[in-house]
């Protein structure tokens, strides 16, 4: 069934489009929370928890790509258990790792801006999109993923060295944009 | 904004990023893929290298053929590749008959040819002639292909067994079996398809002319003949 389809199914409240969407992308979604969530019952649960979450919020949402955005629910429902859960044991995902990479940007960045999350995210896009195709991909596999760096080596065919390198690259090119638009502040 | 923030915001991405950069799939036994293609190879090589080396002589004495000759069992197969020319079923490479005799009507050739075929007493069900394909008809020392109208499955003598299956053509493929009279062995004689329309090709064994398999072409043409 392709994507309009299951939309199509959601918009109707068909409850077939949830089984729809576990049925096309729940190895995917699953790829997504096993990187934050190391317990694979934990990660599975999550699945489930973001195909409902595309039930209740479709409609009043009508997403162009349904991947994506069950993805990015996916995503964002592992984070929020993993904070919710300290007894989950941390480091062995992505996500610890991840996070520390990304402390020195996010500390920098102003209180006051805080809740302008939306602009910080249309700056980041445009940011994205001024990138090399490979810088980009491993960016997005790094922090969106939060695959580890072997395996963004391994699926770019480059070294872990060259990972790191161009992740360090990237995130001082984005430290310099954020200070350029006055969202940073040493 | 903490670190967790920016990890959220981060999460909203333009999608064509995210879709852009999902990993590729990997399957679990992808590191043993490789390892299992390995001995693929090396299992197919072996079959085509193996049969090289067991190949008689072309300049042995005419009429040992049958001897020397790859013979397989009865109800065993002998499966030609897929990757031949539309129409043209492979045979295994250093095929010969296992044809006791050397020659249409030569001593021995009874036993594989039945008499009532070979004198015309025997009138099959369906009419079926085998012709030569004009471009080649094995006059030049090639493998001569041929091609049969009318069906030919299930109205052979049960001196033959026929195998059959389906190509990737959607033609049924048969592998025909003469029994050789030796020790109840069967020698691949043709192997050959029959197509949706009833026509069918038959592809003779490579050098046939020189290693006795003339006689099969000749057996051929002949049963085909008494079958009109």
């Amino acid at each position: 069934m392709n994507d309009p389809d299951i939309i199509k199914l959601y918009l109707e409240r068909d409850e077939s489009a949830v089984e729809q969407t576990k049925r096309k992308y729940g190895a995917y979604l699953s790829a997504i929370a096993g990187r934050i969530l190391p317990d694979r019952r934990d990660a599975e649960e999550i699945v489930s928890d973001a195909c409902l979450a595309c039930w209740r919020s479709i409609p009043p949402n009508e997403p162009d790509d349904l991947a994506s955005y069950a993805g990015r629910l996916c995503r964002n429902a592992a984070i929020d258990r993993v904070r919710r859960e300290t007894r989950v044991r941390r480091g062995s995902g992505g996500y610890e790792t991840a996070l520390d990479e990304l402390a020195e940007l996010a500390s920098g960045v102003s209180p006051e801006k805080e809740l302008e999350r939306a602009a910080f995210t249309a700056l980041l896009n445009g940011f994205l999109g001024s990138l090399p195709g490979r810088s980009r991909r491993v960016f997005v596999q790094r922090y969106w993923y939060l695959l580890s760096v072997g395996e963004i080596a391994a699926d770019n065919g480059m070294s872990e060295a060259a990972v790191k390198m161009r992740l360090s690259r990237t995130r001082a090119e984005l430290k310099k944009l954020l200070i350029k638009e006055g969202m940073f502040y040493e | 904004m903490n670190k967790e923030r920016m990890l959220e915001a981060i999460g909203d991405i333009d999608p064509a990023f995210i879709r852009e950069a999902a990993p590729k799939r990997r399957s679990r036994f992808m590191p043993y893929l490789g390892a299992a293609a390995a001995a693929l190879v090396l299992v197919f090589g072996l079959a085509l290298i193996l049969p090289k080396l067991l190949k008689p002589s072309a300049e042995q004495p005419k009429g040992n053929s049958s001897a020397q000759a790859p013979t397989v069992t009865a109800g065993s197969q002998t499966e030609p590749s897929d990757d031949t020319p539309s129409g043209v079923a492979a045979l295994p490479t250093g095929f010969a008959p296992a044809l006791p005799g050397d020659s249409y009507g030569s001593p021995g050739f009874p036993e594989a040819m039945p008499d009532e075929l070979a004198q015309g007493l025997r009138e099959l069900a369906d009419s079926a002639e085998f012709i030569a394909l004009a471009d080649n008809d094995g006059a030049n020392g090639e493998k001569p292909v041929y091609t049969l109208v009318g069906s030919i499955k299930g109205d052979l003598p049960e001196e033959f067994i026929v195998t059959d299956g389906v190509t990737d053509h959607g033609a049924a493929r048969l592998l025909l079996f003469l029994k050789s009279g030796v020790n109840g062995e069967y020698g691949l004689i043709a192997a050959m398809l029959e197509g949706e329309n009833g026509t069918a090709a038959a592809n003779m064994p490579e050098g046939s002319l020189d290693a006795g398999c003339g006689a099969v072409t000749e057996f051929v043409r002949e049963y085909a003949g008494n079958r009109n």
